[in-house]
């Protein structure tokens, strides 16, 4: 008999998405590509919404991300998140991710900055699991816009690697870009939202023309600005 | 090795200083490590004591075989049914003897995947040991007819069927049915609901006005959203309804059961509907077969028990690890003869509420490549109950199965899935004529699927 897998396959299907929606959680930066400063520290708390697109079954997935950024040089700074849903048995999830960011090129107007990151995401729900590695490579484009303001455009381009018992583990490549606007609030609280969009050739129940993926959130950016 | 394992191994490499261990366990994952999680002795029996003692007795077919045959065989094997020859007289069974004989041996005939060494069915048409012997004893004695004025009684077999019909629907139009993959053709069907509240269904059939060329049919219930879009494919190719060979186009609200030849129809245990609500569709996903017939115009109808208010509903579960949907997360490489896929979970904790829930329909799905499943509780305790187990996974006779007895999930244990595939060579299917070379295979609706299908209900 062919099957179709019912609506219970909602939850499979969700899941499936998740894999694909992780890569946008794994590569927002919420950040500018203006370097902190030598010995500087930025905090981050954002809620970011990753969604994967599949006919009749639109999957959004809330995640809250806590991060650390430290300057280590004029130029250069490290980053670190956390990102995490955590609904128990139903559905959690758990991300790290250790990302490196190089300000190459700044005049008044635009600044330039590469970044380099990498980390390991955990997908829980009903008993099984699925964990994942990934690394990212965003170019972070900062316009001026107003004295203390930046419209920011990440190009980027990332890897990651699922596993499952019980399945073959996965590749997904991608690529994409983000858009987003760093707002000074206040002296030392820049809200920065942002939208990522990704793209995937990695097809989903085989069919042609790959996988998309988006991720809103709302960085909170406390310290230094 | 469950996620607390690999971490607990993962913290004793780090305090051992094992990085190299360590890394390598957390670059490959703590879920890499495939292999079956069945026991050994899973689903297994002594199959001995199955064989019956030979008789002496002289037997012949009106007073000892017909009354099998009839129970048994003759729903699919009739004139215009779906098998190509009929075993309703005497004198068919006579020049088929052999033939029939050799697959009642082999265990082919009649059509029924299930290890009997897992658990037992409703409605199962196996033949017993006794029905086997006397069928060999009978053809090896000459297979006489006897006195057809001494016809011995019907079988007390239990072959389904409806105590009552609230509700016939039928195909809008009649459908000629065309060759489409080799000798098949999967067409799908929008007919309305004509409700305007909630119903149950607490009883099923379907009854094709050609039943020589239906192989199986799957129902399903559609939201009027779901079905605008379906709408739209109806009749492209300037026939009724739509192509869905392994798709339906649409995720469905949830099945409304099957039909297969020889069925009279399925009626749900007492208390029991599945909901269809206003403004939802019925889709049938029909699996038309003409090989050895000639193809006439078919328009089934359905024939349904209905309920305004069940005791519980019926709802259905599915097993199947959401990674085998992406990429290469369940590719069958060309030429692997034993491709395995495995997956669990407790689907109490979505599905359920966490709360105990009842199983009582089986099936599992794969295509043609498919070798052997099984369908299985793990209990807490590590232990394994068989839900359902198919040595010899055969796509033609992929079929719903209902438990004699429900079992139950207790929040904790998983339901268990296991597939195998067949991707060598010996194992592809004739297209057009030909046997095409193994090909890399992932999951889709072209390609290959492993799950696990159930029917559940809360526990009373």
């Amino acid at each position: 008999m062919t099957h179709a897998l019912e609506r219970r396959i909602r939850w499979g299907v969700a899941i499936s998405l998740v894999f694909l929606a992780s890569a946008c959680a794994g590569v927002t930066t919420l950040s500018s590509p203006e370097s902190l400063g030598k010995g500087k520290q930025q905090y981050l708390v954002a809620p970011e919404l990753n969604g994967g697109g599949a006919k009749n079954a639109p999957i959004p997935v809330p995640e809250l991300s806590l991060g650390y950024r430290r300057g280590v040089g004029h130029d250069f700074e490290v980053d670190a998140k956390v990102s995490s849903l955590p609904l128990g048995e139903a559905a959690t999830t758990l991300g790290v991710e250790m990302a490196g960011k190089y300000q190459f090129y700044q005049n008044d107007r635009i600044t330039l900055a590469a970044a380099l990151g990498s980390g390991y995401r955990l997908i829980q729900s009903s008993g099984a699991a699925w964990e994942g590695v990934y690394a990212n490579a965003p170019l972070l484009i900062g316009i001026r816009v107003r004295k203390s303001d930046l419209l920011v455009l990440g190009p980027r381009v990332g890897v990651q690697k699922w596993y499952s018992s019980g399945a073959h583990p996965v590749t997904i490549a991608f690529a994409g870009t983000s858009i987003g606007y760093a707002w000074s609030a206040t002296r030392n609280l820049r809200i920065f939202p942002e939208l990522s969009w990704m793209r995937s050739p990695t097809t989903f129940q085989d069919r042609p023309g790959g996988s998309s993926m988006a991720t809103f959130g709302v960085g909170f950016v406390f310290g230094h600005q | 090795m469950d996620l607390a394992s690999c971490l607990h191994d993962s913290i004793r490499m780090l305090r051992a200083r094992s990085c190299l261990p360590l890394v390598l366990t957390l670059l490959a994952g703590c879920f890499v490590e495939q292999g079956t999680e069945l026991p050994a002795e899973f689903s297994t029996c002594d199959l001995a004591e199955e064989l019956a003692e030979p008789t002496q007795e002289r037997l012949t077919y009106y007073q000892h075989i017909k009354p099998i045959v009839d129970a048994k065989c003759a729903g699919c094997h009739q004139e215009g049914g779906i098998a190509p020859f009929g075993l309703e007289s005497y004198r068919e069974l006579f020049i088929f003897r052999d033939p029939v004989l050799a697959a009642i041996e082999k265990g082919s005939m009649p059509p029924w995947a299930p290890d009997p060494c897992c658990r037992e069915y409703r409605w199962d048409r196996r033949l017993s040991a006794t029905e086997k012997q006397m069928m060999r004893t009978w053809v090896m004695q000459g297979a006489q007819p006897g006195d057809d004025a001494n016809q011995a009684p019907p079988l007390d077999f239990d072959r389904g069927g409806l105590t009552r019909v609230d509700l016939s629907l039928a195909m809008p139009e009649p459908y000629d049915p065309l060759p489409q993959i080799g000798d098949d053709d999967f067409r799908c069907f929008l007919i309305d609901w004509p409700f305007e509240d909630t119903k149950y269904v607490t009883g099923l059939n379907v009854v094709p006005s050609n039943p020589s060329v239906v192989h199986h049919v799957i129902l399903y219930v559609i939201s009027e959203d779901a079905a605008q879009e379906l709408e739209s494919r109806e009749g492209k190719d300037g026939r009724a309804g739509y192509n869905c060979f392994g798709q339906l186009g649409t995720i469905p609200q949830g099945a409304l059961g099957g039909w297969e030849p020889a069925s009279l129809g399925v009626e749900y245990p007492e208390g029991l509907g599945r909901k269809v609500e206003k403004g939802s569709k019925i889709l049938l996903n029909v699996h038309y077969d003409l090989a050895n017939r000639d193809p006439g115009p078919d328009q089934m109808r359905l024939d349904m028990a209905l309920a305004d208010e069940v005791e519980r509903e019926i709802k259905g579960l599915g097993v199947a690890n959401p990674m085998w949907l992406v990429g290469e997360g369940m590719a069958i490489e060309a030429g692997d003869d034993d491709a395995m896929y495995n997956f669990s979970y407790d689907p109490t904790v979505i599905f359920g509420k966490k709360k105990p829930v009842e199983l009582f329909g089986v099936n599992l799905h794969m295509h043609e490549l498919g070798s052997s499943a099984s369908l299985a509780v793990k209990r807490k305790d590590g232990s394994f109950e068989c839900l359902l187990n198919i040595r010899e996974f055969d796509f033609e006779w992929n079929g719903e199965y209902f438990l004699e007895e429900p079992v139950i999930l207790y929040p904790g244990d998983e339901l268990y899935v296991e597939c195998h595939f067949d991707n060598s060579a010996a194992n592809q299917k004739l297209v057009n004529g030909e046997y095409p070379e193994p090909r890399d295979i992932a999951w889709g609706p072209n390609e290959e699927m492993c799950a696990g299908l159930l029917l559940m209900t809360e526990v009373r």
